[in-house]
């Protein structure tokens, strides 16, 4: 009778604890799926498992190296995602797989390890198994005989992770060809890479009064230097015509720069005849030793002033310009 | 220059002596028609003392020129055909043996004449040319053991085929450096050739008039180096040379790479007797900077060594010449 009633209190324990046990199971759930169940060979697709369970609970999900079944190959094994739902704890694991081999196949029922650290027990859930086929490729049964052309492989559409690295090698090529470019103009051709932009200068008329100015007043011939006079007053008059009229005098003899002025009506044959006969009267006094009197010296820079003064460009004064000026 | 110059002197002086060029060249003209740059180029040679490197096609009377230069001057002239055979005895003379006499005697070549044309030089090879090239420079021929000077004045007219270079010998840099001008003649006008034309169809061919003796020839030569030339033209001279050398430092930095040499300091020598002649020619007694540059090409196109990138980029010595002229302030 004794033996009966303790039989019995034990029965009652086991059941009241494998109650306890059983509704925090209940609480835990494991569940394995596949995207399709219809895969074409070769092409890929996700297998997730997933465990829902209470923050106190513990769950260890099968772990895979390179295959989850024989024929169904892991491609690649994605971070475990968690997310918090409802108070329980819902994580994920989502594996890319693929299959080589046409055929119906089972992803058996896979053993969840969940462990409740409270109360030390452990126990195990078995997820349903997942059915899938591997199809090959749709033959055409209408005219199945026929020979037919061999297709491509089928496109896997474009990431951006395949661009990037085309894109970095684009720009190197940019800029080894910039690189190039820099050290050819530098090196090769030994021009400045960036030219600097031009000052604008004073009038060329402006610049050249100054220094017949400051001839005029050093009172060169006066000293005897008349080699020296003329040869400071030549180059006046020839910077002024290289700037006012872009002929390269600096660089001509006085036969070219007269030639210059005789094809071009740029001035007056007054004009002309007295720059031939100053510039001739230079010459000789540059490299022929020749003397000149004192009347030729002035009259030289008379011309000077003269030719600069009526060959000047003219301002054009605008006609609110005019009107203010006559207020 | 510390030299006392009376200039006034000297340009009459000028005038007066080099009345004879305006005379050669009316003879001249008789014969030679169109060619100017190729008569006043001939004249230069002589009054200055230099040779001279003819480049032109076949016809283009350089023969005609110089044979008609000899005639106005009264000077002995020899014509040298030069042959891949030809050998230096052919040019310079060589010793032959006499069985009667029992000796050798010298046969003197053809180098021993005032003018001597030695025509299409690039087709005998180098032993030859340099044996040429040797008594133009030193002017005196050795034979055996017996040294001879050259009649003065010697002038030696070499022509080159600008085309047609198979199987020629150019001449190399150091030679073509002691011709003092190399000029280019071109094709005459048309009614240039027309002239010619008519004057080779017609019974009388013109004869030139022997005008002066060689000695009034050296002479000339004496009146032409008093020309004067001022420090500043001798500047111009020098920086023009120097130019060609360095011209990076003359704001030319690239032509640096089309240039392998520029001219000598026989360049700038030449240059300055050129100018001188030039000047004499015009019948002046001092030299001014147009001078300098009429005869800037002809004494510096030949002294001008060219890079293979000048050449890739078809540019030649008288490019860089142009260039250099209009970068180089006149004085």
């Amino acid at each position: 009778m004794i033996r009966q009633k303790q039989y019995n209190i034990f029965l009652i324990l086991v059941l009241l604890f494998g109650v306890s046990a059983q509704q925090l199971k209940a609480q835990v759930t494991v569940s394995v799926k596949m995207d399709t169940v219809r895969l074409l060979i070769g092409d890929q697709t996700k297998l997730r498992m997933e465990a829902v369970f209470p923050a106190s609970a513990l769950v260890g999900f099968p772990i895979f190296a390179d295959t989850i079944i024989k024929n169904l190959e892991i491609v690649n094994i994605a971070n475990p995602d968690t997310v918090k739902e409802n108070g329980n704890l819902k994580v994920t694991q989502e594996y890319t797989v693929t299959s080589f081999d046409a055929g119906t196949y089972e992803v058996p029922p896979m053993n969840f390890t969940v462990g409740f650290p409270k109360s030390g027990r452990l126990d195990t859930l078995l997820s349903v198994p997942v059915y899938f086929i591997v199809m090959t490729m749709p033959l055409d049964t209408v005219t199945r005989n026929a020979i037919a052309d061999i297709k491509k492989p089928i496109e896997a559409p474009l990431t951006m992770a395949e661009v990037w690295p085309y894109v970095g090698y684009g720009l190197a090529v940019l800029v080894i060809l910039f690189l190039a470019y820099f050290l050819y103009m530098k090196f090769a051709r030994k021009k400045p890479i960036f030219e600097k932009r031009e000052i604008p200068k004073e009038p060329a008329h402006i610049i050249a009064l100054r220094s017949l100015d400051a001839l005029n007043e050093e009172k060169v011939w006066q000293r005897g230097e008349l080699k020296e006079y003329y040869s400071r007053l030549t180059e006046v008059v020839r910077r002024y015509i290289e700037d006012r009229f872009q002929i390269p005098a600096m660089e001509s003899t006085s036969d070219d720069i007269i030639d210059a002025f005789r094809s071009g009506g740029l001035l007056t044959n007054e004009l002309k005849n007295d720059l031939f006969d100053t510039l001739v009267r230079a010459d000789f006094v540059k490299f022929a030793k020749a003397t000149t009197l004192a009347d030729e010296n002035e009259e030289s820079m008379k011309f000077a002033y003269n030719f600069v003064l009526k060959t000047k460009p003219v301002e054009i004064l605008r006609e609110e310009d005019e009107i203010e000026k006559g207020d | 220059m510390s030299e006392i110059v009376d200039i006034k002197e000297l340009n009459e002086r000028i005038q007066r002596e080099s009345a004879f060029v305006d005379l050669i060249s009316i003879e001249m003209n008789k014969v030679i028609i169109g060619q100017k740059h190729l008569v006043e180029s001939l004249l230069i040679g002589l009054l200055s003392d230099g040779h001279i490197l003819l480049e032109g096609l076949p016809g283009l009377a350089k023969t005609l020129a110089i044979t008609t230069l000899a005639k106005t001057t009264h000077a002995g002239f020899s014509r040298i055909q030069f042959t891949p055979d030809l050998l230096p005895a052919d040019v310079v003379g060589t010793m032959i043996y006499s069985p009667k006499k029992e000796e050798f005697t010298v046969k003197k070549g053809p180098i021993f004449n005032n003018f001597v044309l030695a025509d299409e030089i690039n087709r005998a090879p180098a032993k030859v040319q340099s044996a040429l090239l040797e008594a133009m420079q030193e002017k005196q021929v050795t034979i055996g053991d017996q040294t001879f000077k050259l009649q003065q004045p010697f002038l030696v007219l070499a022509t080159q085929n600008p085309i047609e270079q198979e199987g020629t010998y150019p001449l190399p840099e150091a030679q073509v450096d002691r011709f003092m001008l190399k000029t280019i003649i071109h094709y005459p006008k048309k009614e240039e050739e027309l002239m010619i034309v008519r004057e080779n169809l017609s019974k009388n061919f013109p004869e030139p008039n022997a005008i002066l003796k060689t000695e009034d020839i050296l002479k000339a030569r004496d009146v032409v180096k008093d020309v004067y030339m001022d420090e500043k033209i001798e500047k111009y001279i020098v920086d023009i040379v120097f130019a060609t050398r360095y011209p990076a430092e003359y704001g030319l930095p690239h032509l640096k790479d089309m240039i392998s040499f520029g001219g000598s300091p026989r360049a700038s020598i030449n240059l300055s007797k050129a100018a001188k002649a030039y000047a004499f020619i015009k019948r002046r007694g001092y030299v001014i900077p147009e001078d300098v540059r009429a005869m800037c090409h002809d004494v510096l196109r030949h002294r001008i060594g060219l890079t293979y990138q000048a050449e890739a980029e078809n540019m030649t010595s008288e490019d860089i010449i142009n260039e250099i002229l209009n970068t180089i302030e006149v004085p």
